[in-house]
């Protein structure tokens, strides 16, 4: 058998596996959409890590991880920084959310926002930047998936056909099994991933240099800059506000906001939180391979730095059978986190607008059909761009991408700022949103700081400004989110 | 009206329950400055102590090692607050 035959059984193996863990997770369960988007609130402890960390185990930790390893160096101990605090104020929100979401049944993260602030057009808009945001990724996440099947065969499996397989097979189980489907391949995918990290990271130092240390020695003595922070790679400003950035943003992505609902209790939640750091430490293998990269693979033969882990794999001649394990293990990376974003995107726009803006009315089992066609929908719309590329939409996504960060100072208003008025929250959003799509696509951002930081700066001062001269919400209600956001569940109690 | 009597009830900040006690304030608001801390240690400028290749700790350079170490410590700290927090 030719070696692309035997990577491809490999390969297929284990996304019969996956398919059949996530379509078996879902099944026999009651037929609503709290179940679907939700899992009815009943993940314990053990599903919920995994699911979390499988959204940060994507196709970037995988591939640009490595990529950024080998070619920027030690800026890409901001993966290391932001891993581990990005879910740190989760605890904050999380439990809060998750009462909220015990109390007045919510399921998505601008149900929570959109109720407090009494505006469907404010939902409308957080579901549309979130939705733009979910397309981008989705499609990153494709290109890996495709990418590393056509390197792994060869070509054999062309780019296109790669992400087609990668993407069908979410697509059937998240549309048949939920996010109980999602939480349950990543437990899958996320054992798989963390056995493959260590094992490569630790292999490929001491293939291509003869140890870890040996191969750090190497690197200062070829660029003495290429392991410490700062110029030439990345400067200071950038560094540490890209942390800022991510750390307050990372939770504001409501795909993993929305996973407060459907934790089985506010300790799980609590748990999952203390225990994610762990992440971080998985990951600091995953740099290694890309450092590894160095002075051995000349930067000019590759097309971008993503695909320096492939193409080492590719160059130690690994036999087709590891070589497919190895496929399978970054699939299994952007398959963990464009499912939960897939299944995300889905809920958001059946809840937050299908619901609220063009059929209020519209019952349980409609809004499973519109959730589920709408599955289709956006995977499509990612599969078009990650191979067309569409470089007129890819501006529009990114700044989405970006602006994820903005719903923070809404989210911070509704458990902590009674004052704040549906106006002023919408003003401060669309101000954030501008101004970051400005710094990220028509000028440089001023001082190297990351424009998501300039944005959070105006959504503040404009929603604060504007909530004072306008009239506050009724009391009660604006209070109400203060208050049982912190008061605990009678069951719980 | 002082600011703390306004956030009991009013449109003021809220940032703690009304029925928080002194104690658990005070525990609250010294793990927000213990994360706080660990956030710093990670950017400049306090990172520019740690960022630098030699001495190599476990084969990391010092500016991945030290990274790694406050990562450590964010993960003790978590844990014993969640716990501390769940004993109450």
């Amino acid at each position: 058998m030719s070696s692309p035959t035997i990577v491809m059984i490999v390969v297929s193996i284990y996304l019969l596996i996956v398919l059949v863990t996530g379509i078996a997770a879902g099944m026999k369960r009651e037929y609503s959409i709290s179940e679907y988007v939700a899992a009815s609130g009943s993940l314990n402890f053990f599903v919920m890590y995994f699911l979390m960390g499988g959204a940060i185990f994507s196709a970037f930790a995988f591939l640009g991880g490595p990529g950024w390893a080998f070619s920027s160096g030690a800026a890409s101990f901001y993966i290391l920084a932001y891993c581990a605090m990005g879910l740190l104020p989760w605890y904050i929100w999380g439990p809060r959310a998750y009462k909220l979401g015990k109390r007045f049944k919510y399921l998505t993260q601008a149900e929570l926002v959109g109720d407090r602030f009494e505006s469907k057009l404010l939902s409308a808009i957080m579901a549309i930047v979130s939705i733009l945001a979910f397309i981008q990724y989705i499609a990153l996440q494709l290109k890996g998936m495709g990418y590393v099947i056509e390197v792994t065969t060869s070509g054999a499996v062309p780019f296109w056909a790669g992400a087609l397989i990668g993407y069908l097979v979410i697509l059937v189980y998240v549309f048949l099994g939920g996010v109980r489907g999602v939480a349950w391949t990543n437990v899958l995918q996320g054992m798989f991933m963390l056995i493959l990290a260590w094992v490569l990271g630790i292999y490929l130092p001491y293939k291509f240099h003869g140890g870890i240390g040996p191969m750090f020695q190497n690197i200062d003595a070829i660029d003495p800059t290429h392991l410490v922070v700062g110029k030439p790679q990345m400067g200071w400003a950038a560094f540490s506000s890209a942390i800022l950035v991510s750390v307050l943003g990372f939770t504001m992505w409501p795909h993993l906001f929305m996973k407060a609902y459907t934790s089985d209790s506010e300790r799980t939640l609590k748990q999952t939180i203390a225990w994610y750091p762990t992440f971080a430490i998985f990951m600091v293998p995953v740099l290694f391979v890309g450092f590894a990269g160095i002075s051995i693979i000349d930067p000019k033969t590759l097309a971008a730095p993503d695909q320096i882990l492939p193409t080492m794999l590719m160059q130690i001649g690994l036999s087709p059978v590891l070589l497919g394990v190895v496929a399978a293990g970054t699939l299994a990376a952007a398959m963990s986190s464009s499912d939960t974003i897939t299944h995300a995107a889905a809920s958001v726009y059946t809840l937050d607008f299908h619901r609220r803006v063009i059929s209020p009315n519209i019952t349980d089992r409609q809004a499973m059909i519109v959730t589920r066609i709408a599955v289709v929908v956006f995977c499509g719309i990612a599969y078009y761009i990650a191979i067309f590329g569409a470089q007129s939409l890819v501006a529009l996504l990114l700044g989405a991408y970006g602006s994820i960060v903005q719903f923070l100072p809404l989210v911070a208003a509704a458990f902590f700022w009674p004052r704040a008025t549906k106006y002023g929250a919408i003003a401060g959003l669309i101000a954030g949103v501008l101004v970051n799509y400005y710094f990220q696509l028509v000028m440089p951002s001023p001082f190297e700081i990351h424009a998501g930081i300039w944005g959070l700066l105006v959504n503040i001062i404009v929603m604060v400004i504007i909530s004072y001269v306008t009239a506050p919400h009724d009391l009660k209600h604006a209070r109400k989110f203060v208050e049982e956001s912190v008061r605990p569940l009678e069951n719980e109690a | 009206m002082t600011k703390e009597r306004k956030s009991g009830s009013g449109y003021g900040l809220s940032l703690f329950p009304t029925d928080v006690t002194p104690e658990e304030r005070k525990r609250k608001i010294f793990w927000l400055l213990f994360f706080v801390v660990v956030f710093c240690a990670q950017v400049w400028p306090i990172y520019m102590i740690g960022n630098r290749v030699c001495p190599l700790i476990l084969g990391m350079p010092f500016s991945m090692a030290w990274i790694v170490l406050w990562i450590i410590i964010e993960l003790i700290g978590l844990i014993v607050m969640t716990n501390q927090l769940e004993r109450r």
